[in-house]
């Protein structure tokens, strides 16, 4: 009885000692801060298009970009190729509208409705 | 003063793709930068499904959200022109993409490099012209964006001609992706002419344009097939 007692806590020991050692493993991955390539077609590292978007108006990955793609019926030129490694998935345009249709802020990309005709 | 326009028709259209190998020839785009794409998609339930091609290409709206864009950052590298034809001029463009990321349609290419048509098989079409004798718009350059001019290259030669009546019937000046649809799913002409074709077409077949809700107009109008989004 007391030998398995010592055994089992000999193997809590090592696997204690086993976590210590790899947590301390200075060859381990760290996280990054700097920009992560993300595709050859990213504008990420290099405009300042996500500058304004994802820094500025501190806008999330998931708020322009459809991870899992876009429906197969959505107008869009290249809508089936295929997302490189680690793309953060197409822009769905309709999200654009919501800052960018009437004046304000940003500047408008898309005309707004004309005004309605006076009586 | 005369708009050009085209129709789509995607009751029509059958997916062959005889239009986007034309334009690919007349313009030589390369692969990483088409001008002209075929997408396509099922519609309905089991058994009754059916596939729905649509092809897209530049819309040329009349408020181009593009040009909006190129305008913004100072580059000025889009103009439309008389005819209502929305082109960028490849000295002005800085490559920076934003037309590309603000067009609602994804009709902006960006270039990165310049390729052969067809790899491996020497200079075909208008590759085999000397860079000084092509047109503006086929004088393809690395790291700027390109897209469908509706074949501007034929209207001007339309215009120099004094022909531009001819414009959606001779060869010579209608774009090549118009002339070579083998059931007529495609057309172009003068929208602002009430008695032209393309015109008459339109209205016959209620033709739509797409993503209205953009705002910005374009020049291509659908004829839908049911189950497509407009």
């Amino acid at each position: 009885m007391k030998n398995r007692i010592a055994m089992a806590l000999g193997c809590v020991a090592l696997i204690v000692g086993m976590q210590a050692a790899l947590a301390a493993d200075p060859a381990a991955p760290k996280p990054t801060s700097k920009p992560v390539a993300t595709g050859k077609k990213s504008m990420a590292e290099k405009g300042s298009y996500h500058v304004i978007h994802a820094k500025k108006a501190k806008l999330d990955c998931g708020d322009c970009h459809e991870k899992d793609g876009l429906a197969d019926n959505t107008i869009m030129l290249r809508l089936h190729d295929k997302l490189a490694k680690g793309d953060p998935g197409p822009v769905d345009h309709n999200g654009c509208l919501v800052c960018h249709k009437e004046l304000g802020a940003s500047p408008v990309r898309y005309a707004t409705a004309p005004a309605p005709a006076k009586k | 003063m005369a708009k050009f326009v085209r129709l789509i028709d995607l009751k029509k259209c059958m997916g062959c793709r005889s239009c986007v190998a034309a334009c690919a020839v007349e313009n030589h785009f390369t692969p990483d930068a088409p001008w002209n794409v075929m997408n396509e998609y099922e519609v309905g339930t089991y058994p009754t499904v059916k596939k729905i091609f649509n092809t897209i290409g530049c819309m040329h709206c009349e408020k181009p959200a593009c040009k909006a864009a190129c305008d913004h950052v100072g580059a000025k590298a889009i103009s439309k022109n008389q005819f209502g034809v929305v082109l960028i001029d490849y000295d002005k463009c800085i490559g920076c993409g934003y037309c590309a990321a603000t067009c609602p349609y994804g009709v902006p290419q960006y270039n990165a490099e310049l390729r052969p048509l067809s790899p491996g098989k020497g200079a075909i079409g208008a590759e085999t012209l000397p860079m000084a004798d092509r047109h503006p718009t086929h004088r393809k350059k690395a790291k700027v964006v390109e897209k469908c001019t509706f074949c501007t290259h034929k209207l001007e030669k339309a215009v120099a001609d004094g022909k531009t009546d001819r414009i959606g019937k001779d060869q010579e000046y209608t774009p090549s992706c118009d002339l070579v649809c083998p059931v007529q799913a495609r057309m172009f002409g003068d929208a602002d002419d009430p008695n032209s074709d393309v015109s008459k077409r339109i209205k016959e077949t209620n033709a739509v344009q797409m993503l209205k809700k953009f705002g910005t107009v374009p020049q291509v109008f659908y004829v839908l097939e049911e189950g497509a989004n407009s």
